[in-house]
């Protein structure tokens, strides 16, 4: 047994202890750990949120017409040009197979082989999608007792199979788990070097980028926003019937969420002026119809239609219309396969 | 003498403990606290607060601290389709002083308002394209004039809701429905997460880019926790998300074993029209993404257990509608 006077002081220093302990963690541990908390607690919208609201806000500073030509290659992206062409691999050939060697005509400038890559891995992207396609169209077909609206959707149902089965030929093999949002970047390239084919799809329905689940390709997408307005552009300056086409409703109605010209429904009417005469035959009802629609809903009277038709021939000329003029009664590109890529 | 002192030692041995005793206690109570509340604030306790759709659970509402808030004084909510315009501001600012029930309603009424412009847009258009077009088939002529009876309705509804409501305020409610998740509020994070109008992702895609952002970051979490408080349009979206491929930053992996398992838990407990959709889209999946039977098997296996119980067995497809407080819980 210890003296009372030694246990008194164990007592005593091991009190002194304890609350020193306890002064330590009130005055410098749980500050110091409620901070290390705190810090791993993002702000609201976190990181992401303010370097897209950063992007955002250039966005809307440079989202207006550019004067001419091709806007600025992101420095993210290989610097390509549609001068550089080699002869890409047949359509259809597997992806698996071609990817590597479009890869090295891409690192040597090829805008035409990224443009290539961008499309099959845009589609690759989507076959699963694609599969229940054809089904859709079918049901949609069988509920109509109207058998022109039948038939219609029929050709559309014949339209989707045949992609169907173009995308499982070319995507066999193709693993599945595969980040393809590369189909963007690529795409993106060709267009910003001026290739025919990445402009249309860079700017309608842009490769890589997903629709129905916007977040996530959300930088992709405000890199878009970004860049549609100049991409447009070039793209009419192009000389292409189906950008014009866009151009028109870009001056109308928001597209894609973001009204990517201020809003003029004269210059919307004389893009469609501009190219209705190039319209085939068989659509020319179609676009006539169209043209009337623009000039209804936009409510122009007689003066602004002349204001519009004096604007159209100031426009630039269309190019490659293919010899029968245009006809979109299936879709803007029903049969793509991308050759067209090699279009320079 | 010697027994007196000893008696006295022992006693100052007894309180020297005592006090050693607290205080160990007391950093061990701070430590827990640390640990588990991330704060040493009073813990707010929201009740489950998921109104049209939910199932009532038998699990512990969500303890969720609200950082740096004091409890919210609760709002007296207006009664479905008041008129908004010198309510909404009131709205607004219980929204933002921490009432989860005033901010989700806020945020759904100013949907509301803003579905309610694109509706009056549309169904002009649709007038013009039905002068325009002659020659429309009977039947899909039925088919727009049962859309256009219907916008109508709801145009006739919500004028006089709407009327007065500055086009400013249309913009960022989803912040005001955003702080109110973060802080806890189940109706909050599940309408936050479920309503693609207010983030802008349904049909026009007219996204903000910072609200989706916040979803991109919170998503998840808001669907996992209002899915377990019973929320069924998050146990939908949580399941459909899983059960879709795509590349990029996605707020919902890509799992088709979690993705089955969700709804089939919910078809299982869904009315038949409602349990024929959900079956059909996950029989759709299978086929479409060639999942492997033992996957499939296993999103079967792990549907019994990935919710918590269910007390009913009919469950319609939810429909957010102003007389049911767009789903933003009781007193909304």
């Amino acid at each position: 047994m210890s003296p009372p006077s030694r246990r008194i002081g164990l007592a005593v220093v091991v009190t002194a202890i304890a609350l020193g302990v306890w002064g330590l963690l009130d005055t410098a541990v749980v500050p110091a750990l409620l901070a290390l908390r705190a810090a791993r607690v993002p702000s609201p919208g976190g990181v992401a949120a303010s370097r897209v609201a950063a992007q955002s806000a250039t966005a809307t500073t440079r989202a207006r017409p550019a004067k001419s030509g091709v806007p600025a290659r992101p420095a993210n992206l290989p610097a390509l040009s549609r001068t550089i062409h080699h002869p890409l691999p047949p359509a259809g050939t597997p992806l698996v197979a071609i990817r590597a060697d479009l890869e090295k005509l891409v690192a040597q400038g090829d805008a035409g082989a990224a443009c290539r890559l961008a499309f099959e891995l845009d589609r690759c992207r989507k076959l699963p999608g694609m599969r229940s396609s054809p089904a859709f169209w079918q049901q949609q077909a069988a509920k109509t007792n109207d058998p022109k609206q039948a038939e219609s959707l029929r050709r559309m149902q014949e339209v989707v199979q045949g992609r169907l089965g173009a995308a499982e030929q070319a995507c066999k093999d193709f693993p599945p788990e595969e980040d393809t949002l590369l189909a963007w970047d690529y795409g993106l390239a060709s267009a910003l070097a001026g290739n025919r084919m990445a402009l249309w799809h860079t700017t309608f329905f842009p490769w890589g980028l997903d629709v129905q689940h916007p977040e996530n390709t959300l930088e992709q997408w405000s890199q878009w926003r970004e860049l549609v307005p100049q991409l447009l552009q070039a793209g009419v300056e192009g000389g292409d019937p189906r950008l014009f086409s866009l151009a028109a409703r870009a001056y109308l109605v928001p597209y894609f969420g973001m009204q990517v010209y201020p809003r003029d429904p004269v210059r919307s009417v004389a893009y469609l002026m501009a190219i209705a005469p190039q319209a085939a035959e068989v659509y020319r009802a179609t676009m006539q119809r169209d043209l009337q629609f623009a000039i209804e809903r936009g409510h122009l009277d007689a003066q602004q239609v002349e204001a519009a038709r004096a604007i159209a021939q100031t426009l630039p000329p269309l190019k490659d219309v293919p010899p029968g003029g245009f006809d979109w009664s299936r879709g803007m590109s029903p049969d793509e396969d991308g050759s067209e890529c090699e279009q320079p | 003498m010697r027994a007196a002192m000893k008696g006295r030692s022992t006693w100052l041995v007894v309180i020297a403990s005592g006090v050693l005793l607290g205080v160990l206690l007391e950093t061990v109570t701070v430590g827990v606290r640390i640990a588990t509340s991330g704060a040493l604030m009073p813990v707010q306790e929201h009740a489950p607060t998921v109104a049209n759709g939910a199932v009532a659970k038998d699990v512990a509402p969500a303890r969720v601290t609200a950082l740096g808030k004091a409890p919210a004084r609760m709002l007296a909510l207006p009664p479905a389709n008041a008129p908004l315009a010198s309510v909404l501001p009131a709205l607004r600012e219980a929204g933002m002083r921490g009432d989860g029930a005033a901010a989700c309603r806020y945020a759904m009424e100013v949907t509301r308002c803003a579905q309610h412009a694109r509706d009056v847009e549309s169904e002009q258009s649709m007038r013009q394209f039905l002068e325009r077009e002659k020659g429309i088939p009977p039947q899909k002529r039925e088919e727009i004039d049962r859309l256009m009876a219907q916008m109508r309705a709801r145009i006739e509804r919500d004028t006089p809701v709407c009327k007065g409501v500055p086009p400013e305020e249309l913009k960022g409610a989803w912040r005001v429905l955003f702080a109110a998740a973060r802080d806890g509020h189940v109706a909050s994070m599940a309408r936050f997460a479920t309503t693609p109008q207010l983030l802008g992702t349904g049909g026009r895609l007219d996204f903000d880019e910072e609200a989706l952002a916040a979803y991109r970051t919170y998503g998840l979490r808001f669907l996992e926790d209002s899915a377990r408080a019973g929320d069924i349009a998050a146990i939908e979206k949580l399941g459909r998300d899983s059960l879709e491929p795509g590349s990029g930053t996605r707020a919902v992996p890509y799992d088709p074993v979690k993705g089955i398992a969700y709804l089939d838990a919910l078809a299982a407990h869904a009315a038949p029209a409602y349990r024929d959709e959900l079956s059909r889209h996950v029989e759709g999946a299978i086929a479409a993404q060639g999942i492997r039977a033992q996957d499939v098997k296993a999103g079967e296996a792990l549907a019994a257990t990935i919710l918590p119980a269910w007390t009913r067995d009919d469950y319609p497809k939810p429909r957010f509608e102003p007389e049911d407080g767009f789903g933003c819980g009781p007193g909304s």
